[in-house]
């Protein structure tokens, strides 16, 4: 029976050539999508699954009195709140300080840092591969490494007790090894020291205050522990021992679970909800593909129904065999679409999303969960579209249709007429959502900087040196070297630059109105203004001197002086900091320029004096005359050569960092752009099998019109228009969507676009023409067709 | 009307080359009902295909009321053959999504007849040929006779010149067959030339002229009765 079922199965998708060829395309590039989409959600749902006790695990976030959020906290809190909180099992601080280089035998490498309390390894519960867990990170010399970094140190050897050198002074000894954890873990530490070292660093300990908010804080709650409580108890330490000026923060627990959908950013939150939404899409529209072409040729196979039934069949046999055919095109198009998504897919995403998701690998240990659901997904779609043309058959009186008085054309087609609005609508909403989204990129892109980003190379300084006496004075020559060139137009030494802006923010205080305000500040040199091509809108820049005779001279942004409602600030003071700051005088003020996020508007900002232009600032800007950056950038590179570092130099055009911000927005426009060519190809194949069918069926009817004067215009028109008015329908439905939808998703961005009819119409207008062209090709076909032939078919 | 001159119609695929009709000449003057008969697969069928227009040919000359159209392209056949000729076959090929009314009402609609006209002219084809209480009827629900009246009155409602006829009471009882053959000659005394295939002697009876063929050739001519009298 079953041989008959496969044998049957086989000759109809082989005598409907086309319509498996369509299905099985549109079925592997539709379910491969969806597999990739799939994927990514699982890993993000299913993220820091390693953890055990991971329901009990929660962070810390500041709240400003403005209402900022931040996960960070003052460094003393997290010590106060374990001692003072019964219900805190155990707790640590995850520091990133800095990376010092470590060595051992003839291996020195640099890798991310996190400074660690002892109790680490009770609230993250990674395994460990040697070592024990809860004493590695006891002594303050103790260093744990990642697998991977102990195999390029010590091979596959157990490096347990081996001494390794940190940054030429530290000897640490390594008291164990973490196994590798999925990629989908938040926090994948490649070296563990203690909090203790770091106390040792005096720029820590110094800040390390009551005031500063820098520390990150992870704790483990006992079973049933009160949060609400402990937030109270947490704020009372807030009020016992944060500096005035700090009181007015708000510290609450977070659960860990929503750490990526707290610290990930609106982007992030978008990005999976539209994961959801587009894999709904190209679900529903494979679905509906399957069941239109399955319906369209129903009718022809209604006489093959009613004979088996005629000698037999039951009416569930019947209804296996249809799902048998559904199945032998999705499950080749399945194991198709699984090899271009491991192969195509995996790749192509992982340099989309890594930065924000974590890396995507599909590993069978972990993750055959998954795979099974694909299986298990792949029957239920065989069966959701098979299910309909075979009740229905099933349904039909045998001897009506032995004798011929079914009518394959007459049947109302309301449903199909339905599902195929439906799936222009999602099609063309996917459309109009891209479009939008494609000229907001651009609009971005092209909004006024405040700055000049051409012709700016940008190379970072902090690069380790070996010789950390003598490579200060090489680059003051360097320095002189650049400023004496004729291409070279500006030069600066900066910790910070536009577009590599990390928020650093303090409450500043006017003490004439003792008007206070959350003020974001900048560290600059001399350069920085006049490199960067920044408007002075009055006062001056600040000198070359040495950082003491700046003292207390600070320039502002025009968004700050409105915060304080000046018409002019030079000459004015405002107080910032903990305890009893020394006022600060304006001595000038910048036209506001978009030093951090494009997607934010440009808040108040506050520019401080570094200092003389050194080799420890971490940013060298050279404003170069256009033409001559690859001149310079060689020259960098020769110069930089005899600086002899731990790190190689490197220098990259600004413009190109300025397009790196946008990285996952052009992310996320690519996988727009891709599923939105999907749709409408798959949906278009849809509509090409059933105009074919249909102008199929028609033959014998087409004939017999051309016979009594229809021209090939008249036939065309009669296949066509139809589907003018469905996907037109369907262009009212889409666009009054994304119009909703985008309308909304943009009061997210600072400058945005606003969406006019034009940009919704051509998202229409695309849909259309793709589709009438397939359609009217086909249709065309069918017209020219010989009616004398036409009237011998049947 | 119709004068063809050494009608040529050859079919060829890869192994071999069909004639189906072979230097055929004759001609059909106006107002005439000419039968023609021969046995199966002798070319009458492909020989009413292109006086039908619905065809070409490989050579030879065809004129219709005086102008050679052997040459025509599909659209110059297209529009002349829908204003001059009216077809009737013998599997009535209604369209079943239309009902009586909309399928007689299609040639009009072709001839951008407009809906006023149109209306008077279905009706009184639909009349003529006694089948207006089945209006609204789809063919499904018709007799054969019936279906057959519906496809004459779309033959005749544009008012055609020449009516095409092949074996059109091929499918139908003798009664019905006699109806239908009864209403062609009517439609000839009114002055319209009918060319009708058939393997029917009966049927061939009714025609001024029968034409036999045998292999794509003419072979007899029989003059069954004298036409009137010339229309002009």
């Amino acid at each position: 029976m079953w041989k008959h079922y496969f044998k049957t199965a086989w000759r109809n998708l082989v005598k409907y050539k086309s319509f498996s060829v369509i299905n099985l395309i549109g079925l592997t590039f539709g379910l491969a999508s969806v597999i990739a989409l799939a994927f990514m959600l699982y890993q993000a749902v299913t993220a820091n699954g390693l953890f055990q006790s991971k329901e009990r695990m929660y962070y810390l976030r500041s709240k400003t009195s403005e209402g900022n959020m931040y996960r960070q906290t003052t460094y003393p809190l997290l010590d106060e709140i374990i001692k003072s909180c019964s219900q805190v099992e155990a707790g640590t601080h995850i520091q990133q300080w800095y990376s010092p280089w470590l060595k051992y035998s003839d291996k020195e490498f640099q890798q991310n840092t996190y400074f660690v309390d002892t109790a680490f390894f009770k609230v993250f519960s990674y395994p460990l591969k040697y070592g024990n867990a809860n004493t590695s990170l006891i002594n303050k010399y103790s260093v744990v490494l990642s697998e991977d970094v102990a195999e390029k140190f010590f091979g596959k050897a157990n490096p347990i007790g081996k001494t390794i050198v940190a940054d030429d002074t530290i000897s640490l000894t390594v008291t164990g090894v973490m196994r590798s954890v999925p990629t989908n873990t938040t926090m994948r530490p490649e070296i563990l020291l203690t909090t203790n070292l770091l106390k040792d660093n005096h720029d820590f300990a110094s800040a390390a205050d009551w005031y500063n908010d820098f520390a990150e804080n992870y704790l483990l709650l006992k079973p049933n522990a009160d949060t609400a409580l402990l937030n109270k108890q947490i704020n009372a330490l807030i009020q016992r021992f944060y500096v005035q000026d700090a009181k007015s923060r708000k510290v609450m627990l977070s659960p860990f679970n929503d750490f990526i959908k707290n610290e990930a950013g609106n982007l992030t939150n978008v990005m999976i909800k539209g994961q959801i939404g587009m894999i709904v899409f190209i679900l529903l529209i494979l679905v509906i593909n399957l069941t239109n072409l399955n319906t369209a040729t129903m009718y022809n196979r209604a006489k093959e129904v009613a004979v088996k039934k005629m000698i037999g069949s039951k009416r569930i046999q019947i209804v296996l065999q249809f799902c048998i055919e559904n199945a032998l095109i999705i499950f080749p198009s399945l194991a198709l679409a699984f090899l271009l998504f491991y192969f195509l897919l995996i790749p192509q995403m992982n340099t989309i999303i890594k930065s924000s998701f974590g890396e995507l690998a599909l590993n069978m240990r972990h993750d055959y969960p998954l795979i099974s659901w694909f299986v298990v997904g792949g029957l239920i779609v065989a069966i959701a579209a098979a299910s309909y043309p075979a009740f229905h058959l099933n349904s039909l009186k045998i001897t009506d249709v032995v004798k011929g008085k079914i009518s394959k054309a007459n049947k109302k087609q309301y449903g199909r007429n339905i599902f195929i609005t439906i799936q222009f609508v999602l099609a063309i909403t996917c459309i109009g959502i891209t479009l939008v989204l494609n000229k907001q990129i651009h609009f971005m892109k092209q909004a006024v900087l405040g700055f000049d980003k051409d012709n700016v190379l940008v190379a970072p300084l902090d690069l380790s040196y070996r010789n950390k006496s003598a490579a200060p004075a090489q680059f003051d020559a360097l320095l002189n070297t650049l400023r004496n060139n004729p291409y070279v137009k500006g030069v600066s030494t900066s910790n910070d630059i536009p577009a590599s802006y990390s928020n650093n923010s303090d409450t500043y205080l006017d003490p004439v109105s003792n008007k206070k305000a959350s003020i974001q500040y900048f560290s600059v040199d001399v350069g920085l203004i006049p490199t960067y091509k920044i408007q002075m809108l009055e006062g001056k820049n600040f000198d070359n001197v040495p950082k003491a005779n700046m003292a207390n001279k600070i320039i502002i942004n025009e968004a700050a002086m409105k915060t304080f409602n000046w018409q002019s600030a030079v000459g004015k003071q405002i107080k910032g900091g903990s305890g009893n700051a020394v006022a600060s005088t304006i001595i000038g003020v910048v036209k506001d320029f978009h030093y951090a996020n494009l997607m934010q508007n440009v808040g108040p900002l506050l520019l401080y004096y570094n200092d003389k232009q050194n080799l420890n600032a971490q940013y060298l800007s050279v404003r170069v005359e256009p033409g001559h950056t690859k001149e310079i950038g060689n020259l960098l590179q020769k110069k930089f050569a005899k600086i002899p570092s731990r790190r190689p130099f490197s220098y990259e055009f600004l413009d190109s960092r300025i397009d790196d911000q946008y990285s996952l927005l052009n992310g996320i426009l690519k996988v727009t752009n891709f599923v939105s060519v999907l749709l409408i190809v798959i949906a278009s194949l849809g509509l090409f099998g059933l105009v074919t069918l249909f102008a199929k069926q028609r033959t014998k009817e087409i004939g017999i019109r051309k016979i009594f004067g229809a021209s090939t215009k008249d036939i065309v028109k009669m296949l066509s228009q139809n589907y003018l008015l469905l996907i037109g329908i369907a262009s009212v439905i889409a666009l009054s969507i994304v119009y909703i939808v985008m309308s909304k998703w943009l009061q997210d961005f600072a400058t945005r676009i606003t969406i006019s009819w034009v940009l919704l119409i051509s998202a229409a207008l695309i849909a259309v023409v793709v589709a009438m062209s397939i359609v009217i090709y086909q249709s065309f076909k069918a017209a020219k067709a010989n009616p004398v032939k036409s009237l011998k078919t049947e | 009307m119709i004068k063809i001159t050494n009608l040529e119609k050859i079919y060829r695929t890869d192994l071999v080359e069909t004639v189906a009709l072979n230097k055929m000449s004759f001609d059909v003057r106006k107002g005439e009902f000419v039968a023609i008969m021969g046995p199966s697969g002798c070319g009458k069928s492909t020989l009413l295909n292109i006086l039908g227009l619905l065809d070409d040919c490989n050579g030879g000359s065809f004129l219709f009321d005086g102008i050679e159209v052997a040459k025509f392209n599909e659209q110059k056949r297209a529009d002349l053959r829908k204003k001059n000729i009216g077809f009737v076959f013998q599997s009535f090929n209604l369209i079943d999504e239309l009902t009586t009314y909309e399928n007689v009402e299609l040639p009009l609609i072709y001839n951008n007849v407009k809906a006023a006209d149109r209306k008077v002219l279905v009706e009184e084809a639909l009349d003529k040929m006694q089948i207006m209480h089945r209006r609204n009827h789809y063919p499904q629900q018709l007799s054969g006779g019936q279906q057959q009246r519906v496809a004459v009155a779309r033959a005749v409602v544009n008012n055609p010149k020449l009516i095409l006829a092949d074996e059109p009471t091929g499918n139908l009882d003798s009664h019905n067959g006699n109806e239908v053959m009864d209403m062609l000659t009517t439609l000839n005394g009114q002055g319209t030339t009918i060319i009708m295939v058939t393997h029917s002697e009966h049927d061939a009876q009714y025609a001024h002229r029968i034409i036999r063929m045998l292999d794509g050739e003419k072979v007899t001519e029989n003059i069954l009765r004298e036409l009137d009298y010339v229309h002009n």
